[in-house]
C-alpha cells in the first residue's frame, strides 16, 4: 500500500528547522545542516522525542497537586498569617456568594492547567498508536492548548506583583508561597511539553521511512 | 519551477554530528517525572504533616469563634485553628470543625474537653495585647483515657482542672450574690493560693463556685475550713460598734475568696477533692455563721421605729439567735396609719432546739402563749443601733402565732428605750470629758516622786503628790457614779492602790531621817504605782476607742 502522503525524510531529505534548507541524508543518525549547522534529528529520534514529551507531562502532572492544595500565597495581616491555596480560594470565593470570580478562578487557575496536560497526554497517545480517527481532533486540540500557553503565567505573575507590592512589614505583607512554584512548575513543564511535540507524529506512519 | 525541481538533484548534504546519546541518556528523561514526583510527594507530606487534624466540638453557642480566624492553644501554644462553624441538624448546638496540629492531634484521647477562653480584662490584669486583637481561642485539655474522637461535646465554660502540677478542686455554695469570676484569687491566709475557676447557678438558684487550690495549700483546707468572701475594704456600723476589715495585698485590688481553719471551726482532717463548702458573705459571718436551719416570722410593730435594718440581730435570752430580713411599710386600712412590718429568721439551733420546723414551731407557739414577745431595743446607745429582743413579758396581753400567708405573725412590744438612751448619752459625754490625761500625767509624777525616794533624795515631796492624786481620782469617781461597773470597779481599785500607797509613802517619809528604808519596800510601792498609772491609761484608750463598752461591757 503507498503511503498516504510523503515527508521529507521519506525521500531521504531533511529539511532544517532552522534556515528552512533541505539537506540530502548521508545516515539515519543525528546530523547537521550543511547551510546553518543546526542540527537535524535522526530518523529514529521521534520514540525519543515523544519519551521527552511524556516525561515533562508526568513532571508538570506531579507537580499540579502541590500547585492546587499548597498555599500560594500568605497574606500576614496584623499579625495573623492566612495561607491561602487555590483551591481554598475558589471555596472561599464561593462561599462569600462571589461565584462568579469562583467560577473564573476555578476555570482558569484549576481546570484549564488540568485540561492542557489530559489534551496533551491524549495527543501523545494519539500519536502513539496512530489512530487515523482521532488525529484530526488530536491536531485541533493541541493547537488550542499552544494558545492557550501564554495565559497560564498569570496566576503567578499576579502573585509575583502582590508579594512585590503588599509589604508594608508587620500590618500587612504577603509572601508567595510553595504553591506558586508548584504551579509556575506545572506551567513551564506543560509549555515546554507542548512546545517539544511535534505535530508531525501524528501524522507519521511507523515505517514511513520505509524501513 | 521547474527551475526549483532540478534544484532537488542538488541538493546540500547534511554534515556529521556526534552521535545521539547512549542507553543511559535516553532513558535519563524519566528522572524528570521522578524527581517531580518525589518532590511533590515530600511538599504533599510536609503540607499534610502541617495541616492537622481535624476534629468537631459542639458548643452551645459560637460567640466569639470565627471559621479562618480563632485559634486553638495548648498552653498558649498556638496548635490548631478553627476552619468551620456550622449548625447542627437539630439547630441546639454549634458545630466547630478544628484543625489541630498532627503531633499534638496524637495526645488527644477519648475524654479530651474543649473549651472557649475569652479574653479577660480584669483588675487585675489585662491579659495582653494580642489576646485583645485575636479575640476568644479555644483550649482543651488532652485527657487520658481512649483514643482520639473525631467529635468531641464541648464546655460551657473553663473546666475545673485548669492547672497542672497538682492541686484539688472545691466547690463553695453560696445563696447570696458574690462578685466573682473565673480567675478571682483564693487567699489563704493572705497568701494567693489558688483561684475561682468556674462559677454557676445551680437549678435551686444556689451559686456553685468551683475552685482551685494549687498544691501544697490544698493541704491547709480540712474538713471543717470556712471560706468567705473578702471584700476589698469593708466598713461595717452596727450595733457591735464599727467593724472595719482591710483586705491584704492583692486583695485590696479586687478582693477574693479567703479559707482558713480554727479548732473550734470542726473536723482538721484534710478535705477530699471535690468537697463542698458554704461560701460565707465576710469574714464575721465565717467566723458566726447563720445556721441553714431558719424559722421566717414576721413582726407588726405598732409605730415607725428607726435602727432597724437587714441583719440588725434578734436576741433571745441574751443569745444572738436571729437577724431582721428586712423592714416594709405596711399600711393598715382600718386604723389608716403606716406602720412597719419587720421580717426576722430566727436560728433555733442556736437555742439548742430540734432541727425539725414542726416541733420548733409548736415551742415558739407555746411560748408565745406564755408571753413571749418581740421587743426593739437598743443595742448600742451611741450609734442608735438597735436589736429585737425575744422577752417573756409576765401579764402580757394574751397573743398566738398567728399564721397568713404562709408565715407565722409574731406579737410584737413597742419600742421604748429612749429614757435610757438619753441617760446613757450623758454619761458617755462624762466619761469622755473625764480628765484622764491630767489623772494620767499625776500618777507618772508620782511614780517620779517615788522614783526619787528609791534615789534617796528628798523624801518628802512624794507622799504630797500622791495624795493630789488620791484627791483628783476621788472627784472622778464622784462625777462619773452612773457610769457602768466595769469603769467604776477599775476607778476603784485604782483608788484603793493609791490610798494604800498614800498611806505607805507617808509613814516611810516619816521613818525617812531615823533609819534606812528597805529598797525592796520601796520598789513595790514604785511598782505599785506604775501600775496603777498603766491601768488608767488602758482604760481611757479603750473607752476612746470603743464607746459602745460602755454598755455592752468590755470589748469582745
Ligand atoms: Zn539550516
Amino acid at each position: 500500500m503507498p503511503p498516504r502522503f510523503v515527508t521529507a525524510t521519506m525521500l531521504g531529505w531533511a529539511r532544517c528547522d532552522h534556515c528552512g534548507a533541505i539537506n540530502r541524508r548521508v545516515t539515519r543518525d543525528r546530523c547537521r545542516c550543511a547551510v546553518c549547522g543546526a542540527t537535524l534529528p535522526r530518523v529514529e529520534e521521534t520514540a525519543q522525542e515523544r519519551r521527552v514529551v511524556w516525561a515533562l507531562l508526568l513532571a508538570a502532572f506531579a507537580f499540579y497537586f502541590p500547585a492546587n492544595l499548597l498555599p500560594v500565597m500568605t497574606v500576614a495581616n496584623l499579625g495573623r498569617s492566612e495561607p491561602s491555596t487555590l483551591i481554598g480560594g475558589v471555596i472561599h470565593l464561593y462561599v462569600v456568594g462571589s461565584w462568579g470570580l469562583a467560577t473564573i478562578v476555578l476555570v482558569a487557575s484549576v481546570l484549564i492547567p488540568f485540561a492542557k496536560m489530559v489534551v496533551l497526554g491524549f495527543v501523545l497517545w494519539v500519536s502513539g498508536t496512530r489512530r487515523r480517527r482521532w488525529q484530526p481532533v488530536a491536531v485541533r486540540w493541541l493547537r488550542w492548548i499552544a494558545w492557550l500557553g501564554r495565559w497560564s503565567m498569570v496566576d503567578v505573575f499576579v502573585v509575583a506583583l502582590l508579594a512585590a507590592w503588599v509589604q508594608f512589614g508587620e500590618i500587612a505583607a504577603i509572601t508567595p508561597g510553595a504553591g506558586t512554584l508548584a504551579f509556575a512548575a506545572v506551567v513551564v513543564l506543560t509549555m515546554v511539553a507542548t512546545e517539544r511535540f511535534r505535530p508531525r507524529w501524528l501524522w507519521w506512519e511507523s515505517d514511513f521511512d520505509g524501513t | 519551477m521547474t527551475e526549483h525541481e532540478n534544484l532537488l538533484t542538488q541538493l546540500p548534504e547534511a554534515q556529521p554530528a556526534t552521535p545521539s546519546g547512549a542507553g543511559f541518556a535516553r532513558w535519563a528523561i524519566w528522572l524528570l517525572p521522578i524527581t517531580a514526583l518525589v518532590i511533590a510527594f515530600w511538599v504533599g507530606y510536609q503540607a499534610w504533616r502541617d495541616a492537622g487534624v481535624t476534629v468537631s466540638v459542639r458548643f452551645p453557642t459560637a460567640a466569639g469563634i470565627e471559621a479562618g480566624k480563632t485559634r486553638v492553644r495548648y498552653k498558649e501554644v498556638e496548635v490548631g485553628r478553627v476552619t468551620a462553624v456550622t449548625l447542627d441538624p437539630a439547630l441546639d448546638q454549634v458545630v466547630v470543625t478544628l484543625s489541630i496540629n498532627r503531633d499534638v492531634a496524637r495526645h488527644l484521647r477519648a475524654d479530651a474537653r474543649f473549651w472557649v477562653v475569652k479574653p479577660r480584662v480584669t483588675a487585675r490584669a489585662v491579659t495582653g495585647l494580642e489576646t485583645l486583637l485575636s479575640g476568644a481561642y479555644i483550649t482543651f485539655d488532652p485527657g487520658k483515657n481512649g483514643a482520639r474522637q473525631s467529635h468531641y461535646q464541648g464546655l460551657n465554660e473553663p473546666p475545673l482542672v485548669s492547672a497542672e502540677g497538682g492541686g484539688k478542686r472545691f466547690v463553695l455554695t453560696s445563696r447570696t450574690v458574690a462578685p466573682l469570676e473565673v480567675g478571682t484569687p483564693l487567699y489563704f491566709r493572705g497568701l494567693a493560693v489558688g483561684e475561682v475557676v468556674g462559677a454557676a447557678l445551680d437549678p435551686e438558684g444556689t451559686l456553685r463556685v468551683s475552685v482551685f487550690v494549687r498544691a501544697p495549700y490544698d493541704e491547709q483546707v480540712r474538713v471543717g475550713s470556712r471560706f468567705w468572701v473578702q471584700q476589698a475594704a469593708r466598713v461595717e456600723i452596727g450595733g457591735r460598734g464599727i467593724v472595719a476589715e482591710v483586705a491584704s495585698g492583692l486583695a485590696l485590688l479586687h478582693g477574693g475568696i479567703a479559707f482558713d481553719w480554727r479548732p473550734p471551726w470542726g473536723d482538721a482532717a484534710q478535705a477530699q477533692e471535690g468537697h463542698l463548702f458554704p461560701l460565707y458573705a465576710n469574714m464575721q459571718e465565717a467566723e458566726n455563721p447563720a445556721p441553714e436551719f431558719r424559722l421566717i416570722f414576721r413582726l407588726r410593730l405598732p409605730e415607725g421605729v428607726s435602727g432597724l435594718y437587714p441583719r440588725t440581730p434578734v436576741f433571745f435570752s441574751g443569745f444572738e439567735v436571729g437577724q431582721v430580713l428586712g423592714v416594709l411599710p405596711r399600711f393598715d386600712e382600718r386604723t389608716e396609719r403606716v406602720s412597719p412590718e419587720v421580717w426576722i429568721e430566727v436560728w433555733p439551733e442556736r437555742l439548742d432546739l430540734p432541727k425539725e420546723e414542726a416541733r420548733v414551731q409548736a415551742i415558739f407557739a407555746a411560748w408565745v402563749k406564755e408571753g413571749l414577745r418581740a421587743q426593739p431595743k437598743p443595742m448600742s446607745l451611741l450609734t442608735g443601733q438597735k436589736m429585737i429582743d425575744l422577752v417573756f413579758v409576765p401579764r402580757a396581753a394574751p397573743a398566738e402565732l398567728v399564721w397568713e400567708g404562709g408565715y407565722p405573725t409574731f406579737p410584737a412590744l413597742p419600742a421604748a428605750f429612749d429614757e435610757v438612751a438619753r441617760t446613757v448619752t450623758q454619761l458617755a459625754t462624762d466619761l469622755r470629758d473625764a480628765p484622764w490625761k491630767e489623772l494620767v500625767t499625776e500618777l507618772r509624777d508620782a511614780a517620779h516622786g517615788l522614783r526619787a525616794l528609791l534615789d534617796a533624795q528628798d523624801p518628802r515631796s512624794a507622799p504630797r503628790q500622791l495624795r493630789s492624786v488620791l484627791q483628783r481620782t476621788d472627784r472622778l469617781l464622784a462625777g462619773l457614779e452612773r457610769a457602768p461597773q466595769e469603769v467604776m470597779s477599775t476607778l476603784a481599785q485604782v483608788r484603793e492602790t493609791l490610798a494604800t500607797l498614800e498611806n505607805l509613802t507617808a509613814s516611810l517619809a516619816e521613818d525617812w531621817g531615823e533609819q534606812g528604808v528597805p529598797r525592796a519596800q520601796l520598789q513595790a510601792v514604785l511598782q505599785s504605782t506604775q501600775r496603777a498609772a498603766r491601768a488608767v491609761e488602758l482604760l481611757a484608750e479603750a473607752l476612746a476607742r470603743h464607746p459602745e463598752s460602755l454598755i455592752r461591757g468590755k470589748a469582745r
